[in-house]
């Protein structure tokens, strides 16, 4: 191919990576510089577990928005909430999720993620990353990221297309019906937290 | 209206879901743990691979039915390359050669031809379902053309065997996930249903439905099934390989 004959693909180039839609670009690179350098401190299966969780508590209020996905988890519930039970319930999820993840990082060493792409929505964009590890299939992570005091903040994790926050508001709200209300699910939360 | 899953079967749901934890304590996570402990690695992978390549010819037959012509010719010339050269499925030679396995069924055909799921449905062994895929499952009992082959051989007992094999690579694999699931979940039943729910939303049309669906019924503003993943592996290496040619 003579190289003049190149010089006719440079303006397709730029439309291929341009995209119709526009894009946050911050957010993606909050999420790459999340994985480059947060995510492993997180994982190193060297660091005792203790110090784990108290990084993943300090990462869990810095680069997630807890009070948007206790909204978000909570749905409907959180509008009838009293302002105590509102405090209560944010203070548990706080607990119950940094009780619940740090074990998993374990499994998550040596992660490597890529950002595939970014879209806006309705003010907050979504980054869809591919995750791969040392062995094992690729896998799709999708970051809901919103802006919280002008700083990019977490706000969902889709894992394969499966939402924890929808997950964690499908089964809270489970638990609300059953036992009639939220303060059974604030009871069933203090006592997984007290172990 | 609340965006939450409609479940109108939950107490007979539960109960089926509750004999089925109760067997699979019992007998199918024994079973995933002697089978990790007893076979080798390669045997497992070999079993793995035969599992997938008898699921071929019925994923074939989805392709066609769902119109999906390139995948239909994928899915052929992988079955045909790990029979010829693969011995008969027990090595993926096809996975090298750029035809990776996929997986299809009669649930996401029905699907493509505008099946809504319908509501949730615990099936007794086959466990999270709905009412559209446990349709398909019923298809694919008397249609898969593996399991016609057997029982024409007078191999009566195959399909059962399959079925029983292909229970236990799949409890084996997710041994350590379910445990952790099962462990950490406050609901485990309601954690399970809304895991098979997305999952199964994402799989059959990427989650186009649930998504559209969710904003339908979104009165209250509330955050529903996120937005549909853009395809992004099709967009960029055409984009990369473009200067090249």
């Amino acid at each position: 191919m003579r190289p003049w004959f190149l010089a006719l693909f440079v303006p397709f180039l730029f439309l291929a990576f341009a995209g119709p839609a526009t894009a946050d670009e911050g957010a993606g690179d909050f999420i790459r510089e999340l994985a480059a350098n947060v995510l492993p401190q997180l994982t190193d299966p060297a660091t005792p577990i203790d110090e784990r969780r108290a990084r993943f508590r300090e990462v869990l209020s810095r680069d997630f928005d807890l009070d948007k996905i206790g909204k978000l988890v909570l749905g409907r519930h959180w509008r009838r909430a009293k302002p105590a039970q509102r405090a209560d319930f944010r203070m548990l999820l706080e607990n119950y999720l940094s009780g619940l993840y740090t074990n998993r990082f374990e499994d998550l060493a040596g992660l490597r993620i890529k950002v595939d792409g970014v879209r806006d929505f309705e003010g907050w964009s979504m980054v869809y990353t591919t995750a791969t590890r040392t062995k094992g299939p690729p896998v799709l992570l999708d970051w809901r990221v919103d802006r919280k005091d002008g700083a990019y903040a977490i706000t969902d994790l889709v894992i394969e297309g499966v939402s924890m926050v929808i997950a964690q508001r499908e089964e809270f709200s489970a638990i609300v019906l059953q036992s009639g209300g939220l303060d059974g699910l604030l009871l069933r939360l203090r006592a997984r937290i007290a172990g | 209206m609340d965006i939450s899953y409609s479940d109108p079967l939950e107490p007979l749901n539960r109960l089926v879901f509750a004999v089925n934890e109760m067997l699979d304590t019992i007998v199918f996570r024994p079973a995933a743990v002697v089978y990790g402990k007893v076979m080798p690695a390669p045997a497992k992978r070999g079993v793995r691979n035969v599992i997938r390549h008898l699921s071929l010819p019925f994923t074939f037959i989805n392709d066609v039915a769902q119109g999906e012509w390139e995948r239909s010719g994928d899915t052929a010339q992988r079955f045909i390359l790990n029979t010829m050269i693969g011995f008969v499925g027990l090595v993926d030679v096809a996975e090298d050669h750029g035809l990776p396995h996929r997986s299809t069924d009669f649930g996401s055909t029905l699907a493509s031809w505008g099946v809504g799921e319908g509501p949730y449905l615990v099936l007794p062994l086959a466990g999270p379902s709905n009412i559209r895929d446990g349709a398909g499952l019923v298809v694919q009992s008397v249609a898969d053309p593996v399991d016609i082959a057997f029982r024409r051989a007078d191999l009566d007992l195959m399909p059962l065997i399959r079925a029983g094999v292909t229970t236990v690579d799949f409890r084996y694999r997710n041994l350590d996930t379910l445990d952790d699931f099962k462990a950490n979940a406050l609901d485990y039943y309601a954690f399970i249903r809304t895991l098979y729910r997305q999952r199964r939303a994402f799989e059959v049309d990427g989650g186009q439905e649930m998504y559209l669906r969710g904003k339908q019924d979104n009165e209250d503003g509330e955050y529903a099934y996120p937005p549909p993943r853009p395809d992004f592996s099709r967009a960029k290496p055409s984009a990369e390989t473009r200067p090249a040619k």
